[in-house]
């Protein structure tokens, strides 16, 4: 059902929806991570998360930084090469202060692909998986990570069936919307709709809040709809330092920064001045401002590049109109028409 | 002629030339989409990059940072999502070639990027399959790049199956594809047809066969033909890569790991990542070299040692 009020602050949803414990998902694939929204988790301390990510980014690596995690279930998460220098998974791990379960990419969309269409479990390619560990070696997930079964149709062939995830909040960071929650979005989409469509409560954040009558006129790039969306949440430059298509460039030197963090305190400062030390998105830029420059932040945005429109039109003509049919149609032409007299 | 080339350009070039015109190529982001652009610039105008984010005959002008990064975007053909790519493309076999990159590979082209280690108790733990796993398995041929890493007996983390055992071991797992060359920063190795072990089949003209076989905990197997020299790129492709890609030159290696105190290093710019190879190096050329080294240092290291510095003081240390 449609439910009015969905235009939110950022930290009125993530205060409204996301609970300790929780499982989370980020759903855009490594492109226009939801930035915005994961600062407000990180801000308001929420604790023992079980993260869902196919492939876990900078994002992902900040909400493991700063202790929000307890279990990830992903295929892949940001481990920058050098071997010795200070990374969150790395150390977690080895301390065992958080579990991890390894998928490969297509295998955890295939999870959140069955929850998002409610079917009991997903049929995956097996051949490759039982000769790999990720069939071999269980963690958390155990004796459910993934499942051989006969094919029925193909007797002696293996099939691996996956079972359904249902996160209980997914982060998204989109184009646009309107009030209503219908969610636009363009771009290369990995599984970033499967991850928003299969988990309970959807919150995104968007670069523009559009008219309803603009979101009509391109109904083909609505892929999250409003009957969907719990919250939405205006952030202009919410992904940064993540790119956004059409809006802003990813931000190299400044994402390098947070690669080039080498101890825990340096971590802890970096997350002191731009995220605790900032109350929302709109204070972090202006604070990117004061440090780098507006020069520096115009120099990201999108130059244009615009897509052909195409005719969504038709004739517009009714039927009266296309049959050529006038009122004396209906008294002269239809044999079952009922006279009634009504009163009043 | 002189040439100066680095160990990683040299190894975009080497896979550039592995490639064929008209396939569709499953791409990632480093040194494998820079040998794609390379090679449809010079050698396979109608290759097809497929990135696994969702894009389909890209013509990136800058090199993705990763591999749903939206200056790919610009121009491609298809933009599709997870479904499109790993079921409607990709296992339904219609990539012609995969390019991995790994951490650990063993004798028959097997890969681990998941851990070092016991997958519990981890000594390092790597970022993880991503799409590799898929990848390896359903690519009509796969190209792995090593950049990093290390030649093992026997893998810590079966990531993406290779040859598996050797022989007909993939072919009875009902895989099809499989590895078909290695190429590192000193070589380029490939598997034998019979038994598909890993050999080496061309060195980079300044590696010497003793220097690669040290990286080896097995007896490496040479070209039955005798080892080859691979070729060098032209100033033009050289010159390519320079321009479309600066970082090739740098990334992995950008940084000189420094120990501070017993529990924290200190990552410096490095120069090691400059220290260029040269084929038939004069005296005053060698002066020359070493001049725009230290020039390209300080212009390199100025943004990072500002940060560091910060941090530094930021955090009392």
């Amino acid at each position: 059902m449609r439910e009015p009020d969905k235009l939110m602050t950022a930290r009125e949803a993530v205060k409204k929806f996301v609970r300790d414990g929780c499982s989370l998902t980020l759903a855009n694939f490594a492109t226009s991570e939801p930035f915005a929204l994961v600062h407000e988790v990180i801000r308001q301390g929420k604790r023992d998360l079980y993260l869902i990510k196919s492939s876990g980014f900078m994002a992902s690596d900040q909400l493991l930084a700063a202790g929000c995690l307890k279990r990830i279930l992903t295929s892949w998460h940001l481990r920058m090469s050098p071997t010795s220098y200070y990374s969150p998974i790395d150390k977690l791990l080895k301390e065992k202060k958080v579990e991890i379960e390894d998928y490969t990419n297509w295998t955890v969309a295939a999870r959140l692909l069955a929850g998002a269409w409610g079917l009991p479990f997903f049929p995956v390619r097996g051949n490759s998986l039982l000769v790999s560990d990720i069939a071999r070696i269980r963690s958390f997930e155990g004796e459910n990570k993934l499942r051989v079964v006969e094919n029925p149709f193909r007797p002696g062939e293996k099939v691996v069936l996956v079972s359904p995830l249902n996160p209980d909040v997914a982060l998204i960071h989109a184009q646009r919307a309107d009030v209503n929650g219908n969610v636009q979005l363009w771009g290369p989409l990995g599984d970033t709709v499967y991850a928003a469509l299969a988990s309970k409560v959807i919150i995104a954040s968007v670069e523009e809040i559009v008219e309803e009558e603009n979101i009509r006129r391109s109904p083909f790039l609505t892929l999250i709809p409003e009957f969907r969306v719990n919250a939405i949440v205006h952030e202009e430059w919410g992904a940064h330092p993540m790119e956004c298509l059409g809006y802003y460039d990813m931000d190299e030197p400044f994402l390098l920064i947070w690669y080039a963090l080498l101890t825990r305190k340096m971590m802890e400062s970096f997350m002191d001045e731009w995220i605790f030390g900032v109350e929302s998105r709109k204070e972090y830029i202006e604070h990117y401002i004061e440090r780098f420059g507006m020069e520096k932040l115009n120099s990201l945005r999108a130059k244009k590049y615009l897509s052909d429109t195409v005719n969504l039109g038709s004739t517009f003509e009714g039927d009266m109109k296309r049959w050529g049919i006038d009122w004396s149609f209906f008294d002269q032409s239809i044999s079952e028409m009922v006279e009634w007299e009504v009163e009043g | 002629m002189k040439i100066r080339i680095t160990p990683l350009e040299m190894l975009a070039y080497s896979l550039a030339r592995e490639l064929r015109d008209g396939e569709i190529a499953f791409v990632g982001q480093g040194h494998p989409i820079v040998a794609a652009c390379l090679a449809k610039k010079f050698f396979t105008p109608n290759l097809r990059i497929l990135m696994e984010g969702g894009i389909y005959g890209s013509e990136p002008y800058r090199p993705p940072w990763h591999i749903a990064d939206l200056t790919a975007t610009r121009g491609c053909l298809m933009l599709t999502d997870f479904a499109g790519v790993f079921l409607g493309i990709l296992s339904r076999g219609f990539v012609d070639v995969g390019i991995l990159g790994c951490s650990q590979v063993d004798k028959y082209g097997n890969i681990n990027t998941t851990v070092v280690g016991d997958y519990f108790n981890p000594v390092l733990r790597l970022p993880g399959s991503g799409g590799a796993h898929e990848v390896g398995s359903f690519s009509k041929r796969l190209l792995i790049t090593m950049a990093g890493g290390r030649f093992v007996e026997k893998l810590d983390y079966v990531t993406t199956p290779g040859w598996l055992d050797g022989g007909d071991s993939r072919r009875k797992a009902g895989l099809p594809g499989g590895p078909e060359a290695l190429i590192t920063k000193k070589a380029i190795f490939r598997f034998h047809p019979e038994t598909k072990e890993m050999y080496l089949d061309a060195r980079y003209p300044w590696v010497s066969v003793e220097e690669i076989r040290k990286e080896f905990p097995w007896e490496l197997k040479v070209a039955e033909d005798g080892v080859k020299v691979a070729p060098l790129p032209t100033p033009e492709q050289l010159r390519f890569i320079r321009e479309f890609s600066p970082l090739t030159a740098l990334r992995r290696d950008y940084y000189l790991v420094e120990k501070i105190t017993e529990k924290h290093w200190m990552l410096e710019p490095s120069e090691e990542p400059l220290l260029t190879r040269i084929v038939e190096i004069r005296d005053e050329d060698r002066e020359a070299i070493k001049r725009r080294i230290e020039e390209k240092r300080r212009a390199r290291g100025s943004f990072f040692k500002k940060e560091i510095e910060r941090w530094r003081g930021a955090s009392g240390q």
